[in-house]
């Protein structure tokens, strides 16, 4: 069920209105035309109001019924979940001692007091005789329907006819054509539920916030019917207790007398329901009652108003006005709006109403005519009419004798799952109708009013927009309605690239729209086949017909089949014909065992790699969790979304709109996770007495991090192994690291990221992508990591940590930080990076050049460093090579030499010739860099020394991350030369997610207290922001 | 369904846990939902207490703000907030969505101001999300209005009755008192006077620490407050203290809220034995993201084999002595 479906359930039972409107197509309706403010004079319950916050507009509701008022204004204020239960539970146990006793009974089980949940009677209203009971036994949880008993029966006769000790009220019932068994509200109940619903009532009186009180009138009006003895009746279905076509204040010989306390009390759930999902959903909410508070910037205004008046008021400043007037005097809301209003003290005045029933379709002609009088000429109109409503009858040719003409038109759908209905296919009269109007539209005359379904079938959402294509495909129909007909049919994420088309291959969408799978493979390859032809690559399908970019030129003939070889066997070749690149579609069969089909017989070369291409960002990101993707081995993903944007730039002619109408990548949606990481490898690097060590980790349950953030970890081992099973409290208390001389967690930048299915280190370089299509792929998202840390004297937690062994196990927490978008910085147009690390600051900045190369971006790297001797390390033969290094010797030792960073570095398909290292003492280099890539002294001079040798700047952007001084020094630097910097940042922090505020550093981007938080709004900030120390 | 065992009722706010998030370590709004297991942490929760809000923004201490210690953590943020009108506007709609009773910390430099904060917010919380005001006259980390508040028992009354008079009456105020005087059940006794309905406590102690290897203090304020597990013996002891020498804290008609240095539910449990109602988790939280979810189900294991509930255990240490 979508979330539209089960927030309009959730409104729908909370009262029980007649005639809400679903709120999907009411979305629908306020979606497509609405930005501005929303009038809706005939305001009902307020679903409406609902649909058109949640598109983001302001409102008007206004009725005259003082009942819709009333209801809209509670349904739509936001209401404080806790606040509510305390405000009812303070009600019931007020309410409890007196009405408690009153349905009390003897539990036929267990001999203790139990209470009827309801009790049956039989006879007339006056003399009837109880039968019997549900018992409900709190004790041995007995609940039961049994007879009652000759001196039970006696006792019930005598407690139903109790005398009410406070208010009620007393009105008389207006019946305009049916009548009713008794001439007064209150004679609809029984005199304790009465006595009952009075005293309930008079404590939801006492209730001090006004707000809270009428949230709980409106859970009392809403339990009203089920307390009284009423029952719903349809004529059609005299068996059923549901449905909306029921005579009104009808008495059944056979009722109900509910537990009142019981009826109240599930109302109440029910609106909790309502209310927890509607917080969720309408959190800020402004309700008004008066004009000028609107007028002042509330989303809404709420008043009885005539409609009349109301359009006078604000017809002018309405975007939209929402036009479903009630279709008859004598309706049974009408009805029960009194029933309910009377309570409440509301007076009403039903004649005064506006309807539809007086001369065919002359009402709404006016209707619409002093509309359009009162509103300004850009305002749309939407007319709903209820199929009993006879004005739907005429509806054309009151729309043809008004302004306006009809922009759109379409059903709302009432799926009413009752009983009788079972599922089938919703009966007509089940829907509404609804044109959406507007001054400038006159194209559709009446004459072209839609078919209805043919042949007596009935239409379902399914069914259904095929039908409005066969109504709107008549031979002499516009365009535009063809064009919308269309819009109809095709996925949403198609939508704007259809309103791009021209009118020939509208047509052709119509033969192919029922085949929504073949359009969206010819959209991808449409695309793919841009980015390719900007690299100077080719595109070739497996039957060799080349596909066209033409967004729906497919293969002729058109087959009712989706063809294998299109779908299958989209095969890309580069110049070069040893490189392949495979695309398939998530739809298909078989995704694994091609993956695996092609890693294997690529067998290491890395020239063959497929590619799946899903509908969305967010489906993508879930392809790419390690699990998954284990699957799909060295494979890539792309997103349809991201296609788009980077079509949108090759060929700008005819995919310039889309790049606007893309949606942003929904990043942000990570969350920070707990979990836990195995120890790899724990050494020291840099020789004996030096404080750099690097720690390697395995974890699962990293969910994609990028680079810029951070974890944060514990020192020390996690004392259990973990697993499932939920913690017992002893266990916790012993677990908790007592012995350890540290409390908080660390920070930690993430020095390299290693991909599941990407075991050799170095397929960056061997790995040849176009360079457009490379900027759209997404690998697998990584499951192990290195971490580089730095000892220093007054450190105790980084003295704990070189204390790690393998196959220990540490919780950590992460990812940290904001996510720093760098294929936004390189789609910007960056040609070359430039990346400055101090000492342990370079490590964060290698995981930044693996994400640039990947990206094919080039990259100059600056490391400063004590000395050379600091860089190296031995490493265990396991670990990849990809320097020709003196092999022999390693094998001998079981280790070889290896470099930090600059063995990273290369092994990303950064070259020797463009690392630069800054040593504070002259040291031997040896041949791990060219000699004049090599200086003594501080690397904000080496850097400054580069950029002024350098000339070519305008598309570099640098990063630098390293000791407070040296940030500050390539700053100036950067900002003399006029070079883009972005810094991370590093500081003591507690937290890690933004609430301690520890870890913050003064910014101009601050607010108003001029600092910002690394670990929220950074660790990457834009150097210009930062106000150095 | 399941009793359960561990709701208390702190004057008219019912808890379902009697776990609270201690003010200014859980953040003003929306940060626990950045967090993978946000779901278990809000359900394991009572109430939800904000960080301190002031009528002005604030811009807080200097850098460096926290330093770690030995089981404990000092820190000096100095009340960094955006102010209250842009607390109103902004994360009071967002608590809606917590389905926890709301309470509010509120800080100022004088009397007046704490009745004009009171006030305001009052004033603006049209929905009446605000379910509790909890006011600090304790926060170590101000050069006015905090801590010296709070070592007055004449002063914290006056405050008190100053933050009470334009209350709703459904509001609980909340008196958050301060470890750093020699007889906590003096402040106590003027919070009860001025007519407060709960007491918490403690804030944080005093504290500083100093790098031997720059020869100055770690923090850029100097001075800053102590919490963690190293003050937990305190914190007991001042809940203790209250609970056996201010009888309106013994009869419970003024509920206590124990907070400091709770990590583990044998430390919740120590504060409820010793006395309090409901416990603050507060540093614990950034040590172990799940702390909430353990302790729920430490508390829960406890009360299950022991077969009990929170709200018979409350000041039981008195009894056993």
């Amino acid at each position: 069920m979508s979330l539209d479906a089960k927030l309009f359930n959730r409104i729908a039972r909370s009262h029980m209105y007649w005639g809400r409107k679903p709120l999907v197509g009411l979305r629908q309706v306020f979606g497509k035309n609405t930005k501005g403010i929303v009038l809706d004079p005939f305001c009902g319950a307020g679903t409406p109001i609902v649909a058109a916050l949640l598109e983001r507009a302001r409102v008007v509701a206004t009725d005259l019924n003082p009942m819709s008022v009333f209801m809209t204004r509670v349904l739509v204020r936001p209401l404080s979940i806790p606040v509510l239960q305390g405000a009812f539970d303070s009600i019931f146990k007020e309410v409890f001692p007196k009405a408690g006793p009153a349905y009390r009974m003897t539990c036929p089980k267990c001999g203790n007091a139990a209470t009827a949940d309801y009790i049956l009677w039989k006879g007339s209203v006056q003399s009837g005789i109880p039968i019997a009971a549900k018992v409900e036994c709190p004790y041995c949880e007995l609940s039961d329907l049994r007879p009652l008993s000759t001196q039970e029966e006696k006792h019930q006769r005598h407690a139903s006819k109790a005398k009410p000790q406070s208010w009620y009220p007393d009105n008389t019932i207006h019946t305009v054509s049916r009548g009713a068994p008794v001439p007064n509200h209150y004679q609809l109940f029984t005199g304790r539920n009465l006595s009952i619903l009075a005293e309930v009532f008079a404590s939801i009186d006492r209730l001090e916030s006004p707000i809270y009180k009428e949230a709980l009138q409106y859970v009392f009006t809403a339990s009203l019917y089920s307390c009284s003895q009423m029952q719903m009746f349809s004529k059609k279905h005299p068996a059923s207790s549901q449905g909306w076509a029921a005579l009104r204040f009808y008495i059944p010989p056979l009722r109900k007398e509910t537990n009142v306390l019981h009826a109240f009390a599930r109302r109440f759930e029910t609106f909790l329901c309502c209310k927890e999902a509607l917080n969720a959903e309408l959190p800020a909410t402004r309700v008004t009652q008066k004009i000028s508070e609107f007028m002042d910037g509330a989303e809404v205004f709420v008043g009885k108003m005539d409609w009349a008046e109301s359009l006078k008021v604000f017809g002018p400043v309405a975007t939209h006005v929402f036009l479903d007037p009630p279709y008859n005097i004598d309706i049974d809301y009408f009805g029960f709006s009194e029933f309910w209003g009377a309570w409440l003290r509301m007076p009403f005045d039903f004649k005064a109403e506006w309807h539809a029933r007086t001369v065919r379709g002359g009402r709404t002609a006016d209707l619409l005519n002093r509309t359009a009088q009162a509103t300004s000429p850009a305002c749309r109109v939407t007319l709903a009419l209820n199929p009993k409503n006879p004005a739907e009858w005429d509806s054309d040719t009151a729309i043809a004798s008004s302004p306006y003409g009809i922009l759109d038109t379409g059903y709302f759908l009432y799926n009413n799952s009752s009983k009788r209905t079972k599922g089938k296919p919703n009966l007509l009269h089940h829907r509404e109708r609804y044109y959406i109007l507007d001054r400038s539209i006159h194209f559709i005359s009446p004459a072209t009013k839609p078919t209805t379904c043919s042949h007596g079938e009935r239409p379902n959402e399914a069914t259904y927009p095929y039908l409005r294509v066969m109504a709107y495909f008549k031979p002499h129909s516009k365009a535009e309605s063809l064009r919308q007909a269309v819009l109809q049919l095709v996925p949403n994420h198609l939508h704007n690239l259809c309103q791009q088309l021209e009118d020939s291959e509208v047509n052709k969408a119509r033969d192919n729209a029922a085949r929504n799978m073949r359009t969206y493979c010819s959209f991808c390859l449409s695309f793919v086949n841009l980015l390719l032809q900007r690299d100077q690559w080719q595109l070739i399908s497996a039957n060799n017909r080349q596909v066209e970019p033409g967004a729906f030129d497919l293969p002729k003939p058109v087959r009712t089949q989706i063809p294998s070889d299109l779908m299958a066997a989209a095969v890309f070749a580069s110049r070069d014909e040893t490189n392949q690149i495979y695309f398939y579609f998530p739809e298909q069969a078989g995704l694994a065992m091609k993956a695996k089909k092609i890693s294997k017989r690529d067998s290491g070369q890395y020239k063959q790699i497929a590619v799946l291409v899903l509908p969305s960002r967010a489906k993508m990101d879930k392809c790419r969790s390690v699990t998954r993707a284990a699957n799909w081995r060295r494979g890539f993903f792309v997103s349809l979304d991201e296609l788009r944007a980077h079509c949108a730039e090759v060929v700008t002619e005819k995919y310039q709109m889309l790049s606007c109408t893309t949606t942003k990548p929904t990043g942000s949606g990570n969350k920070i996770a707990t979990f836990t990481a195995e120890v790899k490898k724990n050494d020291q690097v840099g020789g004996k007495d030096a404080p750099y060590w690097k720690l390697q980790f395995k974890a699962s349950g990293l969910t994609g991090i990028v680079p810029g953030q951070f974890i944060m970890m514990d020192t020390v081992k996690r004392k259990l192994s973990g697993g499932t099973r939920p913690m017992r409290w002893r266990e916790f208390t012993t677990s908790f690291k007592g012995s350890s001389k540290t409390y908080l967690k660390r920070p930690f930048g993430i020095h390299r990221a290693f991909y599941p299915n990407f075991e050799e280190r170095d397929y960056l370089c061997r790995l040849k992508l176009p360079r457009f299509l490379a900027m759209v792929m997404h690998t697998a998202l990584p499951n192990a990591f290195d971490i580089f840390y730095k000892v220093l004297p007054n450190g105790e937690g980084t003295k704990e940590m070189t204390e790690l062994k393998r196959r220990e196990r540490v919780k950590m927490i992460g990812p940290l930080g904001s996510r720093f978008d760098i294929r936004a910085m390189v789609n910007e147009g960056v040609d070359e990076v430039h990346v400055i690390g101090g000492g342990v600051g370079m490590a964060p900045l290698v995981f930044l050049v693996q994400s640039l190369r990947y990206l094919g971006v080039r990259v100059k790297a600056f490391i400063g460093i004590q000395t050379i001797g600091l860089l190296k390390y031995q490493e265990g033969l396991n670990a990849p090579r990809t320097r020709g290094d003196d092999i022999d010797k390693g094998f001998a030792a079981g280790v070889r030499d290896a470099n930090i960073y600059v063995d990273d570095l290369e092994d990303t398909g950064v070259t020797p010739g463009e690392i630069f290292v800054s040593c504070d003492k002259p040291s031997d280099i040896g041949q791990l860099i060219p000699r004049q890539n090599y200086a003594t002294g501080f690397v904000s001079e080496r850097y400054k020394q580069y950029l002024m040798e350098n000339y070519r700047r305008d598309k570099v952007v640098a990063f630098a991350c390293g000791p407070t001084l040296m940030m500050k020094a390539v700053s100036d630097i950067a900002k003399q030369h006029g070079v883009r910097l972005y810094v991370l940042m590093e500081k003591r922090m507690a937290c890690g997610i933004g609430v301690c505020l520890s870890c913050v550093c003064r910014t101009t981007t601050g607010g108003s207290s001029g600092y910002s938080r690394v670990c929220k709004e950074g660790p990457v900030f834009n150097a210009n922001e930062i106000l150095w120390p | 369904m399941a009793m359960n065992r561990l709701a208390v009722q702190l004057k008219n706010l019912s808890l379902l846990t009697p776990l609270l998030t201690a003010s200014g370590t859980s953040g003003t709004s929306g940060e626990i939902e950045n967090l993978e297991n946000a779901e278990q942490t809000l359900s394991s929760l009572g109430a939800f207490v904000t960080k301190g809000v002031t009528m002005e923004p604030r811009k807080g201490n200097p850098e460096l703000r926290v330093i770690e210690t030995r089981t404990g953590l000092l820190n000096s943020i100095g009340l960094q907030n955006s102010g209250v009108s842009a607390f109103v506007k902004n994360e009071l709609p967002k608590l809606l969505k917590y389905k926890l009773p709301i309470i509010v910390n509120i800080s100022a430099d004088s009397v007046e101001k704490f009745g004009i904060l009171s006030g305001y917010l009052m004033e603006h919380d049209t929905s009446e999300v605000i379910n509790g005001l909890e006011i600090n006259v304790s926060c170590p980390n101000i050069c006015a209005g905090g801590v010296e508040f709070g070592v007055d028992p004449r002063m914290v009354e006056k405050v008190v009755k100053a933050v009470r008079k334009p209350m709703r009456k459904n509001v609980v105020t909340i008196t958050k008192l301060t470890p750093n005087v020699t007889d906590i059940t003096q402040p106590a006794k003027g919070a009860i006077m001025g007519g407060t309905d709960i007491l918490s406590m403690i804030n944080t102690l005093r504290g500083m620490a100093i790098n031997v290897y720059a020869g100055k203090p770690y923090l850029g304020n100097e001075t800053g407050g102590l919490s963690g597990p190293a003050i937990k013996p305190i914190g007991v002891y001042m809940v203790y203290e209250c609970f056996r020498s201010v009888p309106e804290c013994r009869d419970k008609r003024v509920p206590i809220i124990g907070i400091g240095g709770i990590s583990t539910s044998d430390d919740a449990l120590e504060y409820i034995m010793a006395g309090a109602t409901a416990v603050g988790i507060g540093t614990a939280w950034f040590v172990n993201a799940d702390v909430f979810s353990d302790i729920r189900s430490g508390l829960e294991n406890y009360c299950a084999s022991a077969k009990t509930t929170i709200i018979d255990i409350i000041g039981i240490a008195h009894e056993r002595r």
